[in-house]
């Protein structure tokens, strides 16, 4: 017997037939399967994308604060920094034998809701990302002068800059007007091609244009020459502070004495992570969160897939003169029992399949504003193994809750007969 | 063994019961021969439809036995008679006959899906399942060009209950059971039903047992037995609620 | 002056004062952190634990028995298998660097700063002997850490590390790993049931 193709292609039948509740209950099945997915999704991606984000640097030194803290405000720009490093601080550091390159970083500007980083040539010669790669210009090249830019990807293209634009910062953070700062205009140098990483959201500009921009050298007439090289104003324009700095060792051999020597630092309050431990700690820290988060979505798995229990249950009664006629033409009992259980495994697949579908095309959809707010590059990747496991589990799962109904049709028939009795 | 000259139907001493043990259905005796077209006329409640689910081996008596053309139904496990019933019996019911979600013609051709015997003989008339369903349903005037391909449930009860016939017939069954098949029609649609069914159960050389209520249809039929006389049960408690 | 050999890497790691202050970060009583670097064939393995999770006190020897239990800890640490166990392909490169606090002889240039810390840290521990988490008082913050470095040559790749300190001192409850090697990082807590890890990259 072709049994099990009959089964199919009956199951099939009928629920198109029944399309309306079918399709509620695959929709309600998909979006729960898509959240679930969802979820493990977004915590690996931000994992591997936090992950890619620095790279080859062996510490981050920042004020004392929170370990996790320094990392998310100096790396990903999440959150601000509540104290900076001396600049003389700084110079000791980079001065030691164990440091082999320091890239600093400063803080606290913005361009029309872009952060604006102030730091020097280390940073385009230095720093590395996504296991090594180096930062590239799509256009342009490094900042020169005090007033000159290099703009992130994700800058220029969405605020339609290009090399040579005039473009104004203002001090602190937040789509602001451009009034607190005497308007010192700074030019687009270079552009940086994509890395997936908030790099591509930065605006950079030397130390000294952020000195710029917070002194009055603005309004001398010196500024509006525009060609003042960045090393000529070094004295004039040199930082008190700086927000934090990454640093590369000659030897990683050196690195937890490194480590201990600014954690020990006794001219004022510094710390030292490395960055890879920090994360570590970080996941560590969400990991409860992210179960709690994997624990709801799975539940809300559970709810859909009841949801469909309970339409099938539902539609039993009014299916009971179909399930006579499949066993007057000789279809038994365990074939009733198969059709129903084919309804629900072919449902829970339909919908798994199109939630697995439908959370990747989200994901494009939201990889934008993903990585404005978060910082964080969604690959839409092709669907994995989990994506498959769940994919499956649901179809189990299905097929397990489906045997309650089925079991029930199959007692249904066998006491029915021919004639339904109610 | 079945044996060519063995009834179509031979009931002994059958007992029927339900879990509550009073019996519905007490038959000394009952036996059709092969080809005839019997008429079981009944009131509701007389043990008719219980006596049809005994013969098509849906239920097994609690004594006596059910030969099915040579066969002992009653004697055989649940799967053998499921596999029964699917070669041998065609069944057409009083309304609801059709899976609403199939065509029309996936509706006829859905017995040759549960017997290769009736599907074999199918093939022996068209060159495809289909085509055999499209045959059978032009000759119970239901071609294409009269319905143009309407949905099963946008049929009248007189339409679907050909559609119904078509589906008894097709891969010729030796035997077709109809139970009240006419009940809902008007009395001119149900002697002309009635007429069909047997001329085309005559083509198929398929011996008929025609249950129903309405005794003014036992003409039609070769010999008639009426349900309150052959059994010995209580009319009460019986089931019949189609 | 002992223990100071010339290897640069482990001079750096080691502190030697008695009392580590509050910068270290966690100094929580059972908890010893173990860090692990890796470049190239080298590795440096530094072991910091709470001096209390190995003797027991955190403070001054006022005894004959607490200055034995410092000799012995001292004779203990020096061993590095005591402290970790690495695979085969690890074979030790010099002389380890200890430092156990309020032991007059292991390091003399900073003999004085422990004298100068040990009333202090004397004191506040009379207090907190019940053991119980210490950073959480910010003002509690004098306490005292016994450390441990070790060089080796790895001749392969790392595949794993034992600490084997969970079970050489029956004070400690966990070990928190931080290995940092070229192209992986792990940081798991070790524990007496648990006390492998898996280095995978390294």
């Amino acid at each position: 017997m072709r049994s099990s193709a009959i089964l199919f292609s009956l199951a099939a039948k009928s629920l198109l037939n029944r399309r309306l509740t079918a399709g509620l209950t695959v929709l309600s099945v998909a979006v729960s399967v898509a959240l679930l997915i969802g979820v493990d999704r977004v915590r690996t991606e931000a994992r591997t994308s936090f992950t890619n984000t620095i790279s080859g640097a062996d510490l981050i030194v920042g004020a004392r604060s929170g370990p996790i803290n320094l990392l998310l405000y100096s790396v990903f720009r999440i959150g601000d920094a509540t104290n900076n490093i001396g600049w003389d601080s700084y110079q000791e550091i980079r001065a030691r034998g164990e440091v082999a390159w320091t890239i600093p970083i400063s803080l606290g500007d913005s361009h029309r809701g872009f952060r604006v980083m102030g730091t020097d040539d280390g940073y385009f010669e230095h720093y590395r990302f996504a296991r090594g790669r180096a930062l590239a210009f799509s256009d342009g090249d490094v900042f020169v002068h005090v007033n000159d830019t290099v703009l992130g990807a994700d800058v220029a293209e969405s605020l339609g800059y290009a090399v040579g634009d005039a473009i104004i910062v203002s001090h602190g953070i937040g789509d602001v007007s451009f009034e607190d700062h005497d308007e010192l205009p700074f030019k687009v140098t270079g552009i940086l091609a994509r890395t997936g990483t908030p790099v591509d959201r930065t605006v950079h500009v030397t130390l000294a244009g952020i000195e710029a921009i917070h002194s009055a050298w603005a309004t001398t007439p010196r500024a509006r020459e525009s060609v003042v090289a960045a090393e000529a104003v070094e004295e004039e324009l040199k930082p008190d502070a700086i927000t934090a700095c990454i640093v590369g060792l000659e030897s990683r051999l050196m690195l937890f004495g490194l480590q201990r020597f600014i954690n020990e630092y006794t001219a004022e309050p510094l710390m030292a992570i490395v960055p890879g431990v920090t994360l570590q700690q970080l996941w560590e820290l969400l990991g409860a969160a992210e179960a709690a988060l994997l624990v709801v979505s799975i539940l809300v798995v559970a709810a859909g897939l009841v949801g469909m229990l309970t339409t099938l249950l539902t539609s039993l009664a009014e299916r009971r003169r179909e399930m006579a006629v499949l066993r007057s033409m000789g279809a038994g009992a365990r074939l009733v029992f198969g059709l129903l259980l084919a309804e629900a495994v072919l449902l829970a697949a339909v919908a798994a399949l199109s939630g697995v579908v439908v959370v990747h095309l989200a994901m494009l959809a939201a990889r934008p504003l993903v990585l404005a707010e978060f910082g964080f590059y969604l690959h839409a990747g092709l669907p994995g193994g989990f994506d498959l496991i769940v994919v499956a589990a649901v179809t189990g799962a299905a097929g397990l809750l489906a045997s309650v109904p089925a079991w029930r049709a199959f007692r249904l028939s066998l006491a029915d007969g021919l004639t339904v009795r109610t | 063994m079945a044996t060519p000259d063995s009834p179509a139907i031979r009931l002994a001493r059958i007992e029927f019961a339900y879990g509550d043990g009073v019996p519905v259905v007490d038959i000394a005796e009952l036996e059709v021969a092969r080809g005839e077209r019997l008429f079981v006329e009944g009131p509701s409640g007389s043990g008719k439809s219980t006596l049809l689910c005994l013969v098509a081996g849906i239920l097994t008596p609690t004594a006596g036995t059910v030969d099915v053309l040579g066969e002992a139904v009653s004697a055989l496990g649940a799967a053998a008679r499921d596999r029964f019933r699917a070669e041998k019996i065609g069944f057409v019911f009083q309304m609801f006959n059709l899976l609403p979600y199939l065509s029309l013609v996936d509706n006829v051709v859905l017995p040759c899906h549960f017997s290769r015997a009736r599907a074999a003989v199918a093939l022996q008339n068209s060159a495809t399942l289909r085509d055999e369903a499209v045959r059978l349903l032009e000759r119970l005037g239901l071609g294409a060009s009269a319905l143009g391909g309407r949905r099963v449930t946008e049929l009248s009860i007189g339409q679907q209950q050909r559609v119904a016939v078509a589906r008894a017939l097709i891969g010729r069954p030796p035997l077709v059971m109809a139970d009240e098949p006419t009940s809902a029609m008007d009395s001119t649609a149900r002697f002309a039903f009635v007429e069909l069914l047997l001329e085309e159960c005559a083509i198929a050389g398929s011996t008929v047992v025609f249950v129903s209520h309405d005794p003014s249809l036992a003409a039609s039929f070769e010999r008639s037995v009426s349900m309150t006389e052959i059994n010995a049960a209580p009319t009460e408690g019986a089931v019949d609620a189609v | 002056m002992t223990y100071r050999t010339a290897v640069g890497a482990l001079a750096l790691i080691v502190g030697h004062g008695a009392v580590a202050a509050e910068t270290h970060g966690t100094h929580e009583h059972g908890h010893a952190v173990l860090k692990l670097v890796q470049e190239g064939a080298e590795v440096v393995v530094h072991f910091q634990s709470p001096l209390d999770s190995i003797v027991g006190f955190e403070h001054e020897p006022e005894n004959d028995e607490q200055r034995t239990a410092l000799d012995e800890a001292m004779r203990t640490v020096q061993v590095a298998e005591n402290i970790v166990r690495l695979p085969a392909v690890c074979t030790l490169d010099g002389e380890p660097e200890v430092n156990v606090p309020y032991l007059g002889d292991n390091d003399g240039d900073d003999h004085d700063k422990a004298d100068e810390h040990s009333d202090t840290a004397h004191a506040e521990h009379e207090s907190t002997e019940d053991g119980h988490d210490h950073d959480t008082d910010e003002h509690a913050d004098v306490h005292a850490d016994l450390e441990a470095a070790f060089k080796y040559r790895c001749e392969d790749g790392i595949e794993w590390l034992e600490a084997t300190a969970l079970a050489t001192f029956g004070g400690l409850e966990e070990v928190e790993l931080q290995a940092v090697g070229s192209d992986a990082t792990v940081v798991e807590t070790l524990t007496p049931a648990s006390p492998r890890a898996a280095l995978t990259g390294f």
